[in-house]
């Protein structure tokens, strides 16, 4: 599942623009620019509506949010702890 | 006369031929007299002159011999690379006429796009290519039937089209290839897709002509030299990147493009390359002056000779911040795709007149006209129209909306404005049915077609919700069929789906019933009085 999760997240990146070079899993994709203020929404609709949660403000905010590692982390304890 | 003009006329072959297009030839005497200055870096990738020009040259008589004919049209799904520089000049070469799609849009308003704009051949990345082209998407892309190109790799699996690949194509052209210089003044180079009331596309014609203008323009105003080194910060499908890449190289000059924007990286950038000119859309700035406050001293801008604010106008407070902030020339600009800049408002004036967005660029008229077209006098607010040089080519194939927006030789710009008696324009707000967010242009229709086609709304009507960072948001006012049953949740999915990132709707407020005048007719600007200042 994590794998899976991991290549959804990574898939949205590339749509959003070709990852730069040296990008890794905790590389932050909001510092990069790559999800920008533009494109969050479509971003998080898309996580949402893919593994059927619901990603909070506080989510949004938190570290976790910036990296396809951190992501793929609340998304496995949100799918696992039923939290949607 | 600015230094560009004079290396233009130097080469006397362009000078007697004056229908001939310059935006390439003037690209490759550059190359031809500095052919080992930088050129273009993106994203850690550079290009210098020689090495530029080559792959344009290249490309040019690969797309020529594998059918791409003068006047086709090209759709372009691009992210910011030296690749879509490359096919900006390659367009300007050849007399194609390139067609740039915003690279999140979905594949059927892609589809769309393509009809609407008579796409013929593509140029795209694999990865945007396997997602439009996946046989399950039910889209039959049989119309555009000429070369698809990927500029980076091959595609994985199978898909409706047969995909080439740019380094396979130009494998069978020598390197020493000739540009073809088949392109005249009076072709049209970018088609700029913008929407009607409808929600139709309605593609913006950019002529040779019109964007080598628009860059000598900007290239005057702003003093522009080879010395310079300009930086676009904004997606490539826009016509203000492609007038920020098109003036470096044409004035010999180096192009630094990123490929997405954040604070941060805009002044990693500036500080990295020594960037001495830009022009940016207003809420970049405002993220910038922001990032500034916060953390001035790790930020190194000394490099900055001349910065230019557009897009959306300034608020008075952010512009007088901005103007502390940046120890250069700043400049503000007010203008619309179809005429590029109305005016320009400089640093020194801004002081003076901080809520004016300056007085008419240099060969620009602009006057402010009354209800029945009449020219109005100093002091009273009417609408703003502009006769430049810089004016589009009309409106692709709708010569009847091309003429509903022209006053005689003068552009209406659908904004209410006044002008004073030292000739400073002040922009008083939109008549338009237009959302700006951070810079991009959004159309109601194509929200409100999306969202009443959903099955559980009766009807809908989306409107600018005013927001810090983007200025302006999208907001829609929905009538369900059924309002204790209606799921929200749901519709944003059905959003998500069928809308690009750009558009989505950040507020939603769920009505009884929305408002409407006597006529029947919708009344938006009770909306807006109604939910866009509550917040």
């Amino acid at each position: 599942m994590h794998n899976d999760i991991r290549l959804f997240v990574l898939g949205l990146l590339e749509k959003k623009s070709r990852l730069p070079k040296g990008f890794d899993d905790a590389g932050d994709f909001i510092k990069a620019g790559i999800i920008d203020s533009m494109g969050i929404i479509k971003f998080i609709l898309e996580l949402e509506s893919r593994f059927d949660i619901e990603i909070t403000e506080a989510d949004i905010e938190s570290e976790k949010f910036r990296s396809v590692q951190g992501l793929v982390e609340m998304i496995s304890l949100k799918i696992a702890t039923g939290v949607a | 006369m600015g230094p560009l003009i004079g290396s233009v006329f130097q080469y006397t072959e362009y000078d007697v031929m004056s229908s001939m297009a310059k935006i390439a030839p003037t690209f490759f005497a550059h190359a031809r007299s500095t052919p080992d200055k930088q050129a273009v870096w993106c994203e850690g990738v550079t290009a210098n002159y020689q090495e530029l020009a080559q792959l344009v040259c290249r490309w040019s008589n690969a797309m020529a011999s594998n059918g791409v004919k003068r006047g086709d049209h090209i759709g372009v799904i691009l992210p910011n690379s030296i690749e879509f520089v490359a096919l900006m000049l390659v367009a300007a070469d050849l007399g194609v006429v390139l067609v740039p799609l915003n690279t999140s849009l979905i594949p059927a308003a892609v589809h769309r796009a393509f009809e609407v704009a008579e796409v013929k051949h593509v140029v795209s990345t694999a990865v945007l290519l396997q997602a439009l082209l996946a046989l399950n998407s039910g889209l039959n892309f049989s119309m555009v039937d000429g070369l698809w190109l990927s500029v980076d790799e091959v595609i994985d699996g199978d898909t409706v089209r047969d995909v080439r690949l740019l380094a396979e194509l130009l494998q069978d052209v020598p390197l020493d290839a000739q540009p073809l210089n088949a392109a005249l003044e009076e072709d049209a180079l970018i088609l700029t897709m913008t929407s009607g009331s409808t929600g139709d596309p309605k593609p913006i014609i950019l002529t040779q002509r019109t964007k080598f203008n628009r860059a000598i323009a900007a290239i005057e105003l702003y003093g522009i030299s080879e010395q310079d080194k300009t930086l676009a910060a904004t997606p490539l499908y826009h016509s203000l990147a492609e007038r920020l890449v098109l003036i470096p190289l044409l004035t010999g000059g180096t192009s630094v493009l990123m490929s997405k924007f954040s604070s941060i990286a805009w002044l990693q950038c500036v500080a990295e390359h020594a960037v001495t000119f830009t022009i940016a859309v207003s809420s970049q700035l405002k993220q910038i002056a922001e990032e500034l406050a916060s953390n001035a001293d790790a930020c190194d801008i000394a490099s900055l000779r001349c910065i230019v604010s557009s897009s959306a106008l300034l608020d008075s407070s952010v512009k007088a911040d901005l103007l502390t902030k940046f120890d250069c020339e700043f400049h503000e600009c007010y203008g619309a795709s179809e005429i590029a800049i109305a005016s320009n408002l400089d640093g020194v004036s801004a002081r003076a007149k901080l809520q004016s967005v300056g007085i008419a660029a240099p060969d620009v008229d602009v006057k402010i006209i009354g209800k029945n077209d009449e020219v109005l006098p100093i002091g009273l607010a009417g609408e703003i129209v502009c006769k430049t040089a810089m004016l589009f080519g009309g409106y692709y194939k709708r010569p009847d909306l091309t003429q509903a927006v022209m006053c005689g030789e003068y552009f209406r710009t659908g904004d209410m404005g006044k002008l004073d008696e030292d000739g400073f324009l002040y922009y008083l707000g939109r008549t338009k049915d237009i959302i700006i967010s951070g810079g991009i242009n959004i159309y109601p229709a194509d929200i409100e077609v999306v969202i009443n086609a959903y099955a559980s709304v009766m009807e809908s009507a989306a409107f600018a919700f005013p927001d810090e960072r983007l200025g302006e948001v999208v907001a829609v006012a929905i009538v369900p069929v059924n309002k204790p049953e209606f799921d929200l949740r749901q519709l944003r999915f059905h959003c998500c789906e069928r809308l690009a990132d750009f558009q989505q709707p950040r507020k939603f407020f769920v009505v009884d019933e929305l408002p409407k005048n006597g006529m029947g007719k919708l009344m938006k600007f009770q909306l807006v009085k109604t939910f866009a200042t509550k917040g």
